[in-house]
């Protein structure tokens, strides 16, 4: 009776209160995710890719101004749920998160295996020790580390094995989603292209879906079916993997493209000028119209979202009406 | 500039820190009024003086606004002076040097309470022959009580309380009771116009005669009086700038140089770092009240003597490890190696480049500290330990606490010198944790 | 600016002057047990040789802890070598007197990883960029005017008066590291340590900075060290590429020739963990080395990254330290596979 789609977001507002005013962190986020796919959220650093995933797990802090929106878990809207009851039955049973340097707030004096275990006793009351220490062996085997390392604590472990540690602790209670943010971007080369591999096993072996949240495009391409981007609190593109790399749509999409440096091809490196906006007080139109070469007048409006071939979702001007094909400037 | 500015302007959002603001903007305000009306060798004289400068002052007065609260008033201090009021004497000459010196005080009483005391003063100016003075009271409902026969010296006080042959007359009572005293109902006052009736003779030429009548009330001023007449609000007023002085002095002093050491143990490390958590070490467990109070007794009990000492042991008390911790974070930043890069000196890196970086941190936490220096000196004052010439809050509660005062019902004279410090504490406070949120973003109530 | 710009053309060898000279440059780091007994050293940097001539860049990749960083702030005199030479136009500076030392460290400008942790966030624009020039005895007024002039037009931070009274934390991440850039600038350095200038930045603002660098280093006929762990960007950024492991140079190329064909195995590895934005990478598991770089207290003996090595030769690679082979022209390797050449 599972449908195909895992997570169903519609409209999902978050804004924090400040002291100068409501900052839109997440802004009418829309998307949707196919169970055993992986989604990669790229953006640059402030865009709300962190807050988006935080809003979608209720990791929210106080200053909440604004937190609406429908998020369809398996059909089912979860936002409905109270904070207690998404606590029990979703978070960390259902969908599980890997925050960002996560490896380096491991508790120093309780051992690897205590921790990873944690989730566990909190989720499913009354487990046995011992079934839960079979089931964090289990993960631990999937994340590739050692047996003997079960009973260490955090500071004998090196960085990639302590970020492999709370993968494992993200899967010990079987999630059906699992939110990654930045695993990797602490990681020296080597070690972040080991993760990538567990990763990708991971997804192969368990079917297992992720929302990976990163700046680093590259990397993002190990793992990702689907890349959305996020730009100024809005999802401006969401396009699967395949045409992203080659074909993005939306001129920030393009840019942002344009100023990854390649390895073992030659391209011409372009960057962005100017500065994302303000998420207080953000323009009313599209946020991206200042620094975007291709602006018209429309672009004081606030763009819709048009589906272009290969479900490609665009939130952009140069797209609505089938006007298609961009005029290149 | 701007920076001040914006900083106001935050401060200005916070009720705590604007409440903070004026306490402290009005303790600034009495202390320099204090130093303005009362100069400080005033302050002295005032507060060392006996009963010469507080002649006219009532003994353990309360404060004259206590009446307001009250259905029974009671009495203020009634002063008449003859060389204030020429018309209260008459005089007549009799021929062949001697003259009649006569002299009428009268005065209203409405007051529901006695007063504390009454005493007269004379002064006269003669070679040889003392003046003759014959005194009697006489109440409103026509009654004369003689009071007594005087020669009077050059200087002459005649305390009518203290007269037993008076209180004999009157049945026992005492006189400032009894001369009040309702004939038909002696615990209540006969309320009316009394006359005390001097009649003066002097037996030279040239000589003269002058006299004044004071009922001492049981309220004055706005402070009250202690038990040696002296008006409590000098001591208040006083008070300000001292304790102002002495908690700002501190809380500048030790926690510039702290920090200072702190730097430079950070920055060069090794033997100088070592020493300096040495000598901390060592200073933690060295009590700070014992010593002050042995200072106290054996070297100077100079307020100044007991801030230097104050001052030198909390430079390395545990605040030196606090800026320490602080400074080894601030040592790896990167723009100190910058600095090295380019070629900044060891005391350019300490002062210009690390100090700085700390300020902000600092600034809430000194202010914080202010009272916590100021109740110090308090609390040595009431330890006895006190500036031996200088009116403080503390000494006003330690002369409170060894005559007596809450044992006496005096206690307006614990409760204003401890109100001031209450408030002065909480002033400082309230701006302190107010700057503690601007410049530390993280405290921040969401 | 066109990209051909961006890719240096070197001069032949022979009319190049080095500019910097480092031969066997050791930095090792006592450990201390309990403040005093000592426990040994970690050897950050271990026997270093090489040359950079005069306006050349020159990228060293590695990962942490390989020596990139410890090499580049003992070129800048914040570390003491422990055994070795740096000559720098001719001169060994790791023998200068305190004013000789001042000097040197003049005409070497740094620009570090953290834009914003190397300004200090209490002084303006202004007063950051006086700083250097206040400590280096340039007082006249007009002099630092016209050089805080010169630089934030170079780095193209303008309108220049805007900027003069800000504080760091008013300015924009890419922002940040212009303003360190015209700081190292401001002295009018020959050398240029960059140490990570661009790994805290976001992609579309690397470019950007990366592209500034390198026409400073043009216009400037600057000889620039780019400190990186970023493979992919030192193609648009040097001429010559050295890759490090385990406190030691392991190879030695042109940057195009590195970027074509790696030798080492771990100059190799390194490649090939880095991913190209290409839909293709889902499909593929990488051939990474398992482990953990060597710690540098108790080194393995022989080459360094042999217990990682898939190519490992018994019997050499774990005895005996490989020297440097000369493989092409233009391309050494620290490595046993090369003897024959």
């Amino acid at each position: 009776m599972k449908s195909d789609i895992i997570l169903d977001v519609r409209d999902l507002k978050l804004h924090f209160r400040t002291r100068k005013g409501p900052v839109q962190a997440v802004d009418g986020v829309t998307f949707q995710l196919k169970r055993g796919q992986t989604l990669a959220v790229v953006g640059e650093s402030g865009c709300g890719k962190t807050s988006l995933v935080k809003a979608i797990l209720r990791l929210l802090p106080r200053n909440i101004e604004t937190f609406t929106g429908e998020v369809f878990f398996n059909g089912v809207d979860v936002m409905k749920y109270n904070d207690e009851r998404f606590r029990k039955e979703i978070r960390w049973t259902k969908m599980a998160m890997v925050p960002q340097a996560s490896m380096n707030s491991l508790n120093p004096v309780i051992r690897i295996e205590d921790q990873i275990a944690e989730p566990l006793f909190l989720h499913e009351p009354g487990i046995s020790r011992e079934k839960a220490m079979q089931r964090v062996a289990e993960v631990f085997k999937v994340v590739g580390l050692p047996l003997d390392f079960l009973q260490r604590y955090p500071f004998e472990l090196s960085g990639g094995m302590r970020q492999r540690a709370t993968i494992a602790m993200a899967l010990v209670t079987n999630p059906e989603l699992v939110v990654l943010d930045e695993p990797s971007s602490a990681l020296d080369l080597l070690t972040q292209a080991n993760l990538m591999n567990v990763l990708k096993k991971i997804k192969h072996e368990y079917g297992t879906t992720f929302i990976l949240i990163t700046h680093d495009i590259g990397t993002a391409s190990e793992l990702a079916d689907e890349i959305a981007v996020m730009y100024a609190g809005e999802m401006v593109e969401q396009c699967s993997a395949e045409y992203f790399y080659t074909d993005a749509r939306h001129p920030y999409s393009r840019k942002l493209m344009a100023s990854v440096p390649t390895l073992r091809e030659d391209k011409e490196l372009q960057f962005i000028p100017g500065q994302p906006p303000s998420l207080i007080n953000p323009p009313t139109g599209c946020r991206f119209a200042d620094r975007c070469e291709q602006r018209f007048g429309k672009c004081s409006e606030h763009p819709p979202v048009t589906e272009l071939e290969h479900r490609q979702q665009v939130q952009c001007w140069l797209y609505v009406n089938g006007k298609g094909e961009v005029k290149h400037a | 500039m701007t920076r001040l500015a914006n900083l106001f302007r935050e401060l200005r959002s916070y009720p705590s820190a604007v409440a903070g603001v004026s306490v402290i903007v009005i303790m600034v305000i009495i202390a320099i009024y204090a130093m303005v009306t009362i100069p400080y060798s005033e302050a002295v004289r005032l507060w060392r003086g006996g009963d010469n400068v507080w002649l006219e002052t009532p003994r353990n007065a309360r404060p004259a606004w206590i009446n307001n609260f009250r259905r029974e008033k009671l009495p203020e201090s009634i002063i008449m002076k003859t060389t204030e009021d020429p018309s209260l004497k008459t005089v007549m000459d009799l021929g062949g040097g001697l003259a009649t010196s006569d002299m009428l005080f009268e005065f209203d009483y409405y007051y529901d309470a006695f007063p504390s005391e009454i005493s007269m003063f004379f002064t006269a100016q003669f070679k040889s022959a003392r003046p003759n003075v014959s005194i009697k009271w006489v109440t409103p409902d026509g009654r004369e009580i003689r009071l007594t026969d005087l020669t009077v010296r050059q200087s002459e006080s005649y305390r009518i309380s203290q007269d037993s042959a008076v209180s004999r007359r009157l049945g026992g009572v005492l006189p400032e009771k009894g001369l009040f005293a309702d004939p038909n109902d002696p615990s209540k006052v006969n309320k009316g116009t009394y006359q005390v009736v001097v009649e003066g003779l002097v037996f030279e030429e040239g000589s003269t005669l002058d006299g004044s009548l004071i009922v001492y009330g049981q309220v004055h001023g706005l402070a009250g009086t202690d038990h040696r007449r002296r008006d409590i609000m000098v001591a208040l007023l006083w008070g300000t700038p001292v304790a102002l002085a002495f908690g700002l002095l501190a809380a500048v002093g030790s926690s510039l140089t702290t920090m200072t050491l702190a730097a430079a143990a950070v920055w060069f490390g090794g033997w100088v770092d070592y020493a300096i958590r040495r000598i901390n070490e060592i200073v933690m467990i060295l009590p700070l009240l014992p010593i002050l109070i042995m200072v106290g007794l054996f070297y100077s009990r100079s307020i100044w003597a007991i801030l230097g000492v104050v001052i030198l042991l909390s430079i390395f008390g545990s605040g030196i490890l606090t800026y320490r911790s602080m400074f080894l974070q601030v040592k790896q930043s990167g723009y100190i190696e910058a600095a090295r890069a380019y070629g900044a000196s060891n005391a350019r890196i300490i002062f210009r480049y690390m100090v700085p970086k700390v300020i902000p941190v600092l600034i809430p936490q000194f202010v914080a500290q202010v009272p916590n220096y100021v109740f110090l000196e308090a609390t040595l004052a009431v330890l006895g330990l006190g500036d031996p010439v200088l009116p403080t809050w503390g000494k006003l509660l330690n002369d409170a606490y060894t005559s007596g005062a809450l044992f006496n019902g005096h206690y307006y004279w614990v409760l204003e010198p401890a109100f001031l410090l209450v408030v002065t504490g909480l002033g400082f406070a309230m701006l302190g944790f107010a700057l503690d949120r601007i410049f530390n973003p993280r405290l921040r109530g969401l | 600016m066109p990209n051909a710009a961006l890719k240096g053309q070197q001069k032949p060898a022979e009319e190049r002057t080095p500019i910097l000279a480092v031969e066997n440059l050791h930095t090792w780091f006592e450990v201390r047990r309990m403040g005093f007994l000592k426990a040994g050293d970690v050897r950050a940097l271990d026997g270093v040789t090489f040359e950079l001539y005069e306006g050349e860049a020159l990228s060293i990749v590695g990962e942490s802890g390989c020596g990139k960083s410890t090499l580049a702030k003992t070129i800048l005199g914040l570390h003491h070598p422990t055994k070795g030479k740096i000559y720098f136009q001719g001169t060994d500076v790791t023998q200068l007197d305190k004013e000789q030392t001042k000097q040197y460290r003049a005409k070497v400008g740094y620009i570090q990883q953290d834009p914003y942790g190397a300004l200090p966030p209490f002084m303006t624009v202004e007063r950051i960029l006086r700083e250097p020039m206040l400590i280096n005895g340039i007082t006249d007024k007009d002099e630092q005017k016209r050089r805080i002039r010169q630089v934030l037009e170079e780095v193209k931070l303008a309108p220049i008066e805007d900027f003069l009274p800000k504080f760091p934390h008013m300015l924009s991440g890419g922002q940040q590291q212009r303003l360190v850039i015209a700081r190292a600038m401001i002295l009018e350095p020959k050398l240029l340590v960059a140490d990570e200038p661009v790994s805290m930045l976001d992609a579309s603002v690397r470019v950007e900075i990366l592209q500034l660098l390198r026409k400073i280093q043009y216009d400037h006929n600057l000889a620039i060290i780019y400190i990186t762990h970023d493979l992919s960007t030192v193609r648009y950024f040097s001429e010559r590429i050295f890759s490090m492991y385990g406190a030691k140079i392991i190879e030695k190329a042109s940057t195009k020739a590195l970027l074509k064909n790696p030798l080492h195995p771990y100059t190799k590895a390194l490649f090939e963990a880095t991913s190209d934005p290409d839909a293709e990478n889902l499909k593929t598991f990488k051939e990474v080395p398992a482990g953990e770089p060597p710690s540098l207290m108790n080194p393995p003996s022989g080459c360094r990254f042999h217990p990682r090595c898939s190519k490992m030769i018994p019997g050499l690679c774990d005895r005996e330290i490989p020297p440097e082979f000369q493989v092409t022209d233009d391309q050494f390797a620290a490595c046993w596979l090369y003897r024959e050449s």
